[in-house]
């Protein structure tokens, strides 16, 4: 997909565990874990509050935009 | 022991089962009574089974009275037993799945099969015991409709909690 979840580069700068924000956003690990690795379809605007809220960053650091190679390239 | 989120689907589930012992009970015991009664004619004494037309105990009509119970009863079981594994699956918090499509199918499906053996079955029974086979009417085909309106309903359904479980 488009778009990449850079949740990992934040948690390392800030320090915390998956474990930790899992627990602060009130979400469970599992959830968290494929929100992390890109396989989630949507993101609820509360989850990415609460995630903005605990991390005190922006949507656009949570998410990036890369352009897709085209398909015949 | 299945969980229900509600005293009606605990209802629906009692009823359901409550139904499918009762109809299986009914059955075996007119089979078993037909098959004593024509083995041993009197040994339980004045019976009657349901209908007129078996006062007439030729080998023959028997026979077709004993097939058209059995066939009730496992057109019974077909129509039934998905319905309470539908209803199991919604209590479990899992009725948007393929396999209650797939028994929603299988549902209209024994409707329709036994729609169908109305018309085919009384010209093959032997004359005295065509009484024992009961037309359903339109409401057999509405009920087919229906079934099948549910299916694509909820097949959309499946589509809509895949979408549900992808979001975070």
């Amino acid at each position: 997909m488009a778009i990449r979840i850079n949740l990992d580069r934040l948690l390392l700068d800030r320090r915390m565990s998956l474990t930790e924000l899992a627990e602060r956003v009130d979400l469970t690990l599992a959830n968290l874990s494929i929100l992390k690795t890109g396989k989630a379809r949507a993101i609820r605007f509360t989850t990415l509050d609460a995630i903005c809220t605990v991390l005190e960053c922006q949507p656009g650091d949570i998410l990036e935009h890369v352009a897709e190679p085209a398909p015949d390239a | 022991m299945t969980r229900f989120a509600s005293h009606i689907s605990m209802l629906l589930y009692a009823t359901l089962l409550g139904l499918l012992a009762f109809v299986t009970a009914i059955i075996l015991a007119s089979v078993g009574v037909l098959i004593v009664d024509s083995i041993s004619p009197g040994a339980l004494g004045a019976v009657h089974v349901n209908a007129q037309a078996l006062d007439m105990k030729t080998p023959g009509v028997v026979a077709a009275a004993l097939a058209v119970m059995l066939m009730v009863l496992s057109l019974v079981w077909a129509a039934l037993l998905p319905l309470i594994q539908m209803l199991r699956s919604t209590a479990a918090g899992q009725p948007f799945t393929l396999a209650n499509v797939k028994r929603l199918h299988w549902i209209a499906a024994t409707i329709a099969v036994a729609y169908l053996l109305q018309f085919v079955l009384p010209p093959i029974l032997p004359f005295e015991s065509r009484d024992i086979v009961k037309p359903m009417g339109v409401d057999g085909v509405f009920a087919i409709l229906l079934t099948l309106v549910l299916a694509q309903v909820f097949r959309e359904g499946v589509r809509l909690r895949e979408e549900a479980d992808g979001t975070i």
